[in-house]
């Protein structure tokens, strides 16, 4: 799906975008729409999203990356320029020519933005986004991460919901922030194995051990709450 | 060549695997992997259930 370092792909692209301008830049921007809306459900504060849509969001960020397109194929041709020693690395030339890595740090961004326009010093995790990430790039919340894997269980049953909803938030809150990173990459944005090492700055032989010492631990937790794995309400 | 048990590397890969053929649709065989990878068996047994679970339902969580 992403525009990997490749010259042919990338040719293509430039090629695309220069006879067709902004036209042949919003075909291959939804191609990455659904991942990003993903991204935008995850991350955005539980606060703004009664006030803004995930459209709205992706909208601002399909304007924003179309006037900044120069700036990723500049990127695109350094990164093809560089010695073959650094452009056969797995981790930082994929991050730098990837279309939707690069997308997902501008939408990354724009939330961040959004969450200091809007809440200010109450935005949860500000001055948490630490080394994780290159850039700006909220972190997902617990109890977003919580409503995502309790889905339809005891729907009908509010008490019973909101009990399990706190103790699956009390348990992730007591996960590594990395491991829920992880896990919310390859599950919630899935991202491929190749994107979430690039993403993460590590190999891809290290991202796999991370992701599965973190399915464990949260595969840990999920047993140790009673009532979990009850059939679902559907 | 089948993938060394000697790492989280092996089951984790076969994860990514399980995960990405349950988003194209598919139902993986959790025998078909027993049988591929027997040296892996309890770490299959363990993870790929969690992997099922989690896929079947983010996605209607994000709605919430």
């Amino acid at each position: 799906m992403s525009i990997t370092c490749d010259s042919s792909q990338t040719n293509r692209l430039l090629q695309r975008v220069r006879e067709r301008g902004q036209e042949a830049f919003g075909d291959l921007f939804a191609r990455h729409q659904e991942r990003l809306r993903k991204l935008v459900r995850l991350r955005m504060d539980r606060r703004l999203r009664g006030r803004i849509s995930s459209s709205a969001v992706l909208e601002q960020v399909r304007a924003e990356a179309g006037r900044r397109l120069p700036e990723y194929l500049s990127l695109v041709a350094q990164a093809l320029a560089a010695p073959p020693v650094v452009a056969r690395s797995e981790t930082v030339p994929h991050q730098v020519s990837s279309l939707f890595l690069w997308l997902r740090q501008l939408t990354g961004e724009f939330l961040q933005a959004l969450h200091q326009q809007h809440l200010g010093a109450q935005a949860w995790d500000a001055g948490q986004e630490l080394s994780l990430y290159r850039g700006a790039m909220p972190l997902v919340h617990s109890g977003t991460l919580a409503a995502q894997l309790l889905g339809n269980r005891a729907a009908s049953q509010s008490a019973i919901r909101a009990d399990l909803m706190l103790r699956l938030q009390d348990a992730l809150n007591s996960m590594d922030l990395f491991d829920r990173e992880i896990l919310a990459l390859c599950h919630f944005e899935e991202l491929t194995e190749a994107e979430t090492a690039a993403l993460l700055r590590i190999d891809r032989g290290a991202a796999t051990k991370h992701y599965v010492a973190a399915l464990k631990r949260l595969n840990e937790i999920l047993k140790s709450i009673p009532g979990f794995f009850e059939k679902p309400d559907r | 060549m089948p993938p060394s048990p000697t790492n989280g590397v092996a089951v984790g890969q076969l994860a990514a695997e399980w995960r990405e053929r349950l988003r194209k649709g598919e139902r993986p065989e959790l025998d078909d992997y027993l049988r591929r990878y027997p040296e892996l068996e309890d770490e299959i047994r363990e993870l790929f259930p969690a992997v099922v679970m989690i896929e079947e339902l983010h996605d209607r969580g994000a709605q919430g």
